[in-house]
């Protein structure tokens, strides 16, 4: 078989035909449209910058057992390999627009790993009474304040020994500065307060973002 | 087992919890001085500051679960069914539902006009309907057309006056509606002052009379034209009649996103100010 392990819990790098995709192992159905291999799903790069971190072999030390907090869930694609990963785990995820939240609360009542919240990430005192203290804050949102909002969950909820991974798109901060003067000053801005473990360019499947991968 | 505390790195003030009579907010209850105090489950949970302890591991040393599954299965139970809730009361905001309406007529609007426009094109070369089926098809589909665009307006009125009755007295539903879409909200339309709903609709003329000032004189009414009480006014006096009218729509809309009464005396005072412009004793 042409499976190897990829480097996080339940994900392997699987060769269909002269391809080379990720998988991961899941007893639960399709959830945006992704093929499945007999209790595997594949995690598509195109819709998953989460699938591309890995793809590119990015180091990414998280458990089975890990708690993390998703902020902009949108319709779950993400969250649900995220699920199959941290599958003794628990993910509270945060979405604010109530059409993809119809699809991500589906997602949230077939699996018992996932606590859906319609609420804004940008003020996270509004779940600070429901979100325990978490190992790991995924941030996913396409805005231009995202980095501050980012900080304040942080405070509100990361562990001191804690991982952030946050996804900026250079076009949602700035329209029209150049693409790594953005990157340079969002990292400048982290690099105040965290340490910066990593800084991924998401090219070619995602255009003009970045990855960043933080400790606290 | 002890509480983990977490002290975050970058904090200067201490936890709430150490401040003396503070409340906390959990899903499990209120916390006051690190005491459980009333054990109810509550989907809320909002507290200004940050917490400096873990909840869940609080949670458990206080055995208010038994263990981790408990604690998890219930919160998990609670927050679906709240979030549930609140996803149908979001997606019931029916503004939305009234704007997507209107943008849907304006569509069928448009498509009837084409058709009718490519219609006579047709009926000018010589063609008549008894003899050729294409005028006969094009002819069901305007009629087809314009059936649904009763409907859909009718379903706006209906609307309209359940959501806003205040400003469905006032600028009728269908000119009401328009204007919400175009504010792009109820609320949106309520925080507007009176003399920008005059002009809603009427922005390219309102920014060229701004901008060139030799250039045109600013506009008299946007949207609100549509009103019958303007249309069928003599020119002289439109522009009073739509000062009249939109800083009455203000107050209509005001009443209706932030209150729930309705008053009649609003759409009679527009009517008598109407019947005063018209007999001309104004």
């Amino acid at each position: 078989m042409d499976v190897s392990f990829a480097g996080l819990p339940n994900t392997y790098f699987f060769l269909a035909g002269n391809r080379e995709i990720i998988i991961t192992r899941s007893e639960y159905p399709s959830h945006y449209g992704e093929r499945k291999f007999n209790g595997y799903r594949e995690w598509r790069k195109e819709r998953s910058k989460f699938a591309v971190l890995i793809d590119k072999r990015v180091p990414i030390p998280i458990k089975e057992e890990n708690v993390l907090l998703y902020l902009g869930a949108a319709s779950g694609t993400t969250v649900s390999h995220l699920a199959d990963v941290l599958s003794s785990g628990m993910i509270y995820a945060v979405e604010y627009a109530p059409k993809p939240f119809i699809k991500l609360l589906k997602l949230a009542k077939e699996r018992n790993n996932i606590i859906p919240l319609l609420r804004d990430a940008s003020r996270p005192e509004t779940y600070s009474g429901i979100v325990e203290k978490v190992d790991w804050i995924y941030q996913d949102i396409a805005q231009k304040n995202q980095i501050e909002i980012f900080q304040k969950n942080v405070e509100f909820f990361l562990k001191e020994d804690g991982f952030g991974i946050i996804m900026v798109k250079a076009r949602s901060i700035d329209s029209t500065r150049d693409v790594g003067e953005i990157y340079n000053a969002v990292t400048r801005k982290l690099e105040k307060e965290y340490t910066i473990l990593n800084v991924v360019e998401l090219s070619p499947y995602h255009k003009d973002h970045i990855a960043i991968l933080i400790k606290l | 087992m002890d509480i983990q505390l977490y002290t975050q790195k970058h904090k200067t003030l201490p936890g709430p919890h150490m401040e003396e009579g503070s409340d906390l907010y959990l899903w499990y209850g209120r916390v006051k001085n690190g005491q459980i105090v009333d054990k109810t489950l509550n989907a809320e949970g909002e507290n200004s500051e940050p917490l400096s302890f873990d909840i869940k591991s609080f949670a458990l040393h206080q055995k208010i679960f038994q263990d981790e599954r408990e604690y998890y299965s219930t919160l998990r139970e609670l927050i679906i069914n709240s979030e549930e809730m609140k996803l149908t009361h979001a997606l019931k905001e029916e503004d939305k539902y009234i704007i997507a309406l209107i943008k849907t007529l304006d569509e069928i609007i448009r498509d009837i006009n084409l058709l009718n426009e490519k219609y006579r094109e047709l009926k000018d070369l010589g063609y008549e309907d008894e003899e050729n089926l294409i005028l006969r098809e094009i002819k069901t589909r305007i009629n087809g057309l314009e059936e649904l665009r009763e409907i859909i307006e009718e379903e706006i009125r209906d609307k309209m006056e359940a959501i806003a009755p205040n400003l469905t007295s006032v600028a009728g539903g269908i000119v009401g509606a328009r204007l919400i879409e175009r504010a792009g909200g109820l609320d949106k339309l309520a925080r507007m002052p009176g003399s920008k709903i005059q002009v809603i609709g009427a922005e390219r003329a309102l920014f060229m009379a701004l901008r060139k000032k030799k250039k045109g004189k600013p506009p008299k009414h946007g949207v609100i034209y549509q009103h019958p009480y303007i249309r069928t006014l003599r020119k002289a006096v439109r522009g009073k009649m739509a000062r009249y009218l939109s800083s009455k729509i203000a107050i209509a809309a005001r009443i209706d996103c932030f209150g729930k009464t309705k008053y009649n005396e609003i759409a009679e005072q527009v009517k008598q100010r109407y019947e005063n412009l018209n007999r001309g004793s104004e």
